[in-house]
């Protein structure tokens, strides 16, 4: 070993990363050798310190655990379960019933076409050491490829679980929907026992012509050291793609979500709740690209950040030249409850068209004081007027989610949380 | 029922109740009235539990309870109830919604059952005829985008269904047309009893016409300077307050 490795704060988790024979590993693991840690200094890092995730060595994760599943969710759903990051079809539900759909372990496909033809185009490995990271040496993840027309009869439920060892788990999925089709998917991450694990994740979403992409992602781990994960996107014409990202326990969190409207008439949608206390650290790093004109994009994203909590949002939305005819809407609130809570908020917006409609805004605050006095001076205990309140902020984010059976699991999740916020 | 002595209080370090006694009885309704930045709101404020308001000297017993020791909520569950003088939009809290989080956690309070789904909409339904309030009011949300008469009504609506002991009316005859006063008054007269009481701060004798106070008070910079039957308010309203200020 020479005196760089050894020096090298990436030396706790290098070894994990060498070996693989997933496409383009080999040239991510440079990259990784290459891409310092980020620190303060990192402008897209500026607030969430990783530098700790390095400091002491992980395990590989093994799949081979069977661990207790949390009950069903209430409403009719195709569960595929990932343990530590590895597909398991024994505790999946039948992922064949439906016709030109592929639902299956993505470790499984790699020498297909259509995986080869978009697998690591749309997560570029050269400036994200996590990414690199994760290219290096995915652990396995979901490939969802629905072929044209063809419409997903129910909701996808990806399912993961992680144990208590100390581990780098990394899913890795690609989403590939042709021309006409639609999915919708809930990815849902739960942590057994007291959990150790590193996720580390990456997923490619590739939205075709009028194909429409609906994903909800549900945090709530109890622990562990890190959930860090980056979402690519490309979406072509008439092309919808809606994100919601509901974090409502963890102890780091990073979602980054990077989305190319690449096709005339292309949507995106990516809306986000954040119920933090104790010393949850949520960053969300959205990416909005309007490459080509008569695209939209909306994002809503409203966090309660409570405790010794943190919230950070930066989203950047990007005009291109020719991309005239724009319409992107982007706006981040924030409640800040107690003296120890921290939000960081930066909304960028940069045009280089001139015939857009563009606005973004954002906004730090606390529980309207006189609302509060209104609804206790009814009668309403002071702890019952701020989950009033805290519920009324939020539920404007909620309102965007279309699958009402979904939107009433959310609601309760979301209201039960608050309860202890 | 209440009495209040030599009550102080400030906001942001300046002083705006400047010792005002006021005592009132189970039974009776009290007018306060008193120029435009005389303290009558808060006063209402104080008595509600206004936590931004720092009583800094005096006593307020309601019930031989010290009122100020209360939270918000204690006060309202003990029977004090405020219709705002400048009633709160609360954008996604339902009127209905809270209203029976309000009702119940009073009845929790005094150790009475909390009202069902549909023991509640029953007696939304007869609160609601009382005012006559529209009903697609109540499921909107709370006071957002009413007419500043329908803001009012809703105040009278809300106290028609908890029933107080003790109302407090800051000016809700004010915005309202003739028949929203007549329906206002005609809510209040109907919750008078022998062991009720209402403090109802108005500018104008009209609103008096229809709730006929027992006594009378006029304020002037944070006291109560003058005290009278009920025709003490035709007064006001002939001679204007200067004549009470000089007498005082
Ligand atoms: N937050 C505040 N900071 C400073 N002064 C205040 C504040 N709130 C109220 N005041 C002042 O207190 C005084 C009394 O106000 P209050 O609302 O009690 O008057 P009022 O008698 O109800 O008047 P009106 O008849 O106009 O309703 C006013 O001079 C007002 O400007
Ligand atoms: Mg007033």
């Amino acid at each position: 070993m020479t005196t760089l490795t050894q020096t090298d704060p990436k030396a706790t988790v290098l070894p994990l990363l060498e070996g693989s024979t997933w496409p383009g590993a080999a040239e991510a693991l440079e990259q990784v050798h290459a891409l310092p840690v980020p620190t303060s200094k990192t402008e897209r890092w500026k607030y969430t310190r990783v530098g700790r995730l390095f400091n002491e060595p992980y395990a590989v994760p093994t799949g081979e655990t069977d661990p207790a599943l949390p009950a069903r969710l209430p409403i009719d759903v195709t569960r595929v379960v990932f343990v530590n990051g590895h597909f398991r079809a024994d505790l999946s539900d039948d992922l064949k019933s439906q016709k030109g759909l592929v639902i299956d372990s993505l470790k499984h496909h790699l020498s297909h076409g259509p995986v080869k033809e978009h697998y690591g185009t749309l997560a570029p490995t050269g400036e994200r050491l996590f990414t690199a990271m994760n290219t290096a040496a995915p652990t396995d993840g979901l490939i969802l490829l629905v072929t044209k027309d063809v419409k997903v009869d129910k909701p996808i439920h990806v399912l993961h679980v992680t144990t208590w060892e100390r581990q780098l788990v990394q899913p890795r999925d690609l989403f590939m929907l042709h021309e006409g089709a639609e999915a919708e998917v809930i990815i849902e991450h739960i942590a057994m026992d007291t959990p150790e694990a590193f996720v580390n994740s990456v997923r490619e979403c590739v939205v075709g012509e009028s194909a429409r992409l609906t994903i909800h992602r549900l945090q709530h781990e109890s622990n562990g050291p890190a959930n860090i994960s980056f979402e690519g996107v490309r979406v072509a014409s008439s092309g919808h793609y809606s994100l919601s990202t509901t974090t409502l326990d963890g102890a780091l969190i990073r979602n980054e979500v990077k989305v190319s409207l690449s096709g005339p008439e292309a949507h995106a949608e990516l809306n986000g709740v954040y119920l933090l206390n104790g010393t949850t650290h949520c960053d969300n790093h959205t990416y909005i690209g309007h490459d080509v004109p008569d695209c939209t994009s909306d994002e809503l994203y409203k966090g309660i950040v409570a405790g010794k909590g943190t919230g950070v949002f930066n989203g950047k939305v990007y005009v291109k030249q020719d991309a005239q005819r724009t319409r992107a809407y982007q706006s981040n609130a924030n409640i800040l409850q107690g003296d120890d809570a921290k939000v960081y908020t930066k909304p960028e917006l940069e045009i280089y068209a001139d015939d857009v409609k563009c606005s973004h805004g954002c906004t730090i605050g606390r529980l309207d004081e006189q609302g509060l006095f209104y609804l206790r001076s009814r009668g309403v205990s002071d702890a019952e007027a701020r989950k009033l309140m805290a519920h009324a902020f939020i539920t404007e984010v909620v309102e965007r989610v279309q699958n009402e059976e979904w939107k009433a699991v959310l609601t309760a999740l979301i209201d039960a949380k608050l309860a202890r916020l | 029922m209440l009495k209040i002595t030599n009550l102080h209080a400030n906001i942001d370090g300046k002083e705006i109740l400047k010792g005002l006694d006021l005592e009132v009885k189970p039974g009776e309704v009290h007018a306060i009235m008193g120029p435009n930045g005389s303290g009558k709101s808060t006063l209402a404020n104080v008595l509600a539990g206004r936590e931004e308001y720092e009583v800094t000297e005096g006593s307020v017993t309601y019930l031989g309870e010290d009122l100020l020791e209360l939270a918000p909520e204690e006060r309202a569950w003990k029977g004090i109830f405020l219709a705002f003088q400048y009633p709160v939009e609360i954008p996604g809290v339902s009127n209905l919604n809270f209203l029976r989080t309000a009702l119940n956690e009073s009845r929790k309070a005094n150790g009475q059952d909390e009202l069902g789904g549909k023991d509640f909409l029953a007696l939304v339904r007869e609160k609601a005829k009382l005012v006559e309030m529209d009903p697609d009011l109540m499921n909107r949300n709370l006071n957002v985008g009413f007419s500043g008469g329908e803001k009012k009504r809703n105040e009278i609506f809300q106290m028609a269904l908890l029933e107080p002991r003790l109302g407090i009316l800051d000016e809700t005859d004010s915005g309202l047309d003739i028949d929203a006063l007549r329906i206002v008054a005609s809510g209040v007269n109907k919750l008078r009893s022998t062991d009720k009481a209402f403090i109802v701060v108005t500018h104008y004798q009209r609103l008096l016409d229809h709730i006929v106070p027992d006594v009378v008070h006029v304020m002037a910079n944070g006291r109560i300077i003058k005290s009278g039957p009920k025709e003490l308010a035709l007064e006001l309203e002939e001679k204007g307050y200067d004549w009470v200020k000089e007498i005082a």
